[in-house]
């Protein structure tokens, strides 16, 4: 690794070094999908949560490390996809499983006109009126729909036709399909031109109008590209624990340790969000005895990322040695360089 | 005594007009009633002190901000329907007076978002014309440096080779040459000739007159809000209401003495 001592004046993995990421990436794929075959059904369980928290944390960056929407409403597309799931599952027959992709499909539908309401919104304002229209989706779901189970909510009672083992190993491929979709689907994504549009909006809106991006089209893109990702793992959470409650499913936790995740992985990056959850589960794992204190300890270790560290770890880890996983950034092409140094 | 106004007579229509364009903010009416026109190839400099609504001006004819009254043609229709990135992606592109760098991301990725999106190409084609602005600006070396990591220079440079992969029709241009150094504003002046020669309209807001001039066929001055004066440079800059706009009533008193 001696040549990741040269300075280069961007952070780029350089071809040469691009082979280890990449064979990397292919070990721990092909670990990830072997997984039910050799390890306990504890560690499954723990790296099926890992894997859908790293979805929801993919989802989350996107939408407020790139397109700058800072929502924290998120639980209500998880809570949407939960019920989803019920109805599709309890009320129409439909497979468990196939209610996942279902599940995102009805979110996309109902964060169509949601945000048509929190388009006209910005900052604060914006991530205010996201959480208010979680809380009324909660309180409407609790309160006023009988036919959802009240309160109480319902037990999707059609996963009993499924061996327990068969249904968590199941569950545990549907949620590292919808990682890996999440964090390549956001990858494809920045490498395309509708990311470029979202790196400038993130950095000037204005600036980002004056040369022709759509800002609005490309806000919403990755909203309901976020609201998708939120409500198919809404299905799947359910999916392994079965009884679904409206206060679990619409809980706020939803949103905040994915806006912790993000935070102390490193926003606007890729790789943040997964080593962010790495970190998540390890600290949660440590801090699991003291309970409501554990949260206070999330808070303040967020609160002192962004103050000491707002590019977080990721960012940290990444100023001397710069070596990425995902490279999002665009080049110059080859032909053009060759024409430089012809001149 | 009345500034002399030239006609411009062009076998083409104006290629962007402005009827009366007027912006109000509550009582304050920042450009009031504003008309002129531009031919296709010409290049048109503005002149006025500080808030004579240039700025606005300039502003409602790239559609990011919405005139109170008025119009804006261009190719003879209106563009009132038409936001700022419909506007851009059209050929009506305009550089900000504070320029505006995607700053994480580098020069390369800057001009090329602006080739996709305000150039409406794709593939090699948007790479193609990325690279041909960088060329055009002398930015071409700097490629891979982070936008937010360039001079003031850097980034007026950026701004101009950001509205060139746009592909404009209609330039405008606004104080690009304000806080360079002589020297740098002489290669503006090169560039944005050069520009010109290729069959860009060009609008220019300027206080650095002496580059205003090496560039412009025609000058229009605005003061609070209104246009005092149209014409030549010279015709412009000798003409009385325009020496009061800057001077004041005292000046020209005192010159006649």
């Amino acid at each position: 690794m001696a040549e990741s001592q040269i300075v280069t004046p961007r952070p780029y993995a350089r071809t040469s070094s691009a082979a280890l990421p990449l064979f990397a990436l292919a070990v721990i794929l092909a670990a990830l999908i072997t997984l039910p075959f050799w390890a306990t059904g504890y560690t499954q369980r723990s790296v099926l949560e890992f894997l859908y928290f790293l979805a929801l944390a993919q989802a989350w960056n996107l939408m407020a490390g790139y397109a700058g929407m800072m929502s924290i409403g998120q639980q209500a597309f998880v809570g949407i996809g939960a019920y989803g799931l019920v109805v599709m599952a309890e009320d129409l027959g439909i497979n468990p499983f196939l209610t996942v992709p279902l599940a995102a499909i009805l979110a996309v539908i109902l964060a169509v006109p949601v945000s048509w309401l929190l388009f006209r919104l910005k900052g604060a304002y914006f991530a205010v009126a996201t959480w208010v229209i979680a809380e009324t989706v909660r309180l409407t779901v609790n309160a006023n729909i009988d036919w959802l189970g009240g309160g109480r909510g319902r037990t999707v009672r059609s996963l009993g036709q499924f061996d327990r083992h068969l249904r968590e190993d199941l569950g545990y491929w549907v949620a590292l399909a919808l990682a890996i979709i999440a964090v390549f689907g956001v990858f494809f994504l920045l490498r395309s031109k509708t990311g470029l549009a979202l790196q400038a909006i993130r950095d000037t809106e204005n600036g980002a109008r004056s040369v022709g991006v759509e800002t609005r089209r490309t806000k919403r893109i990755v909203y309901l590209f976020a609201a998708a990702i939120a409500g198919a793992t809404g299905a799947l959470i359910y999916i392994v624990q079965i009884n679904v409650r409206p206060d679990a499913a619409f809980s706020i936790n939803w949103a905040a340790y994915v806006i912790f995740i993000v935070v102390i992985g490193g926003i606007g990056t890729i790789e943040g969000p997964i080593l962010g959850t790495l970190v998540f589960f390890f600290l949660r794992d440590m801090l699991a005895d003291l309970e409501a204190w554990s949260m206070l300890i999330f808070g303040l270790i967020a609160i002192m990322m962004m103050l000491f560290a707002p590019k977080g770890l990721w960012g940290l880890l990444n100023t001397h040695r710069p070596v990425l996983l995902f490279r999002t950034a665009r080049r110059l092409p080859e032909r053009f360089a060759a024409h430089k140094e012809g001149e | 005594m009345v500034s002399a106004v030239t006609e411009v007579f062009t076998p083409l229509g104006p290629v962007l007009e402005a009827r009366a364009l007027t912006k109000r903010y509550g009582a304050l009416t920042v450009n009031d009633a504003v008309s002129f026109s531009l031919a296709p190839g010409e290049a048109l400099g503005v002149l006025g002190p500080n808030g004579a609504g240039k700025t606005t001006l300039l502003k409602m004819l790239a559609g990011s901000t919405a005139p109170s009254a008025g119009q804006v043609l261009y190719d003879g229709r209106d563009m009132s329907g038409l936001t700022e990135p419909a506007r851009c992606r059209q050929g009506i592109v305009r550089t900000s007076q504070v320029p505006q760098p995607f700053e994480q991301i580098s020069v390369w990725e800057n001009v090329l978002t602006a080739a996709y999106h305000g150039g409406g190409h794709h593939g090699d084609a948007a790479e193609e014309v990325a690279y041909t602005a960088l060329k055009r600006t002398g930015l071409l070396e700097r490629h891979d440096e982070m936008a937010g990591a360039l001079s003031l220079m850097g980034r007026k440079r950026l701004e101009l080779s950001r509205a060139l992969a746009c592909e404009p029709k209609v330039l405008l241009l606004d104080e690009i040459a304000g806080g360079l150094t002589d020297f740098e504003v002489h290669d503006l002046v090169v560039l944005i000739q050069d520009i010109r020669t290729s069959g860009v309209s060009i609008i220019w807001i300027e206080h650095v007159v002496h580059a205003l001039v090496a560039v412009v066929d025609r000058l229009i001055a605005l003061d609070f809000g209104q246009l005092i004066a149209e014409g030549t440079p010279d015709e412009v800059m000798e003409g009385e209401a325009f020496k009061r706009a800057y001077f004041g009533q005292d000046a020209i008193l005192e010159g006649a003495r």
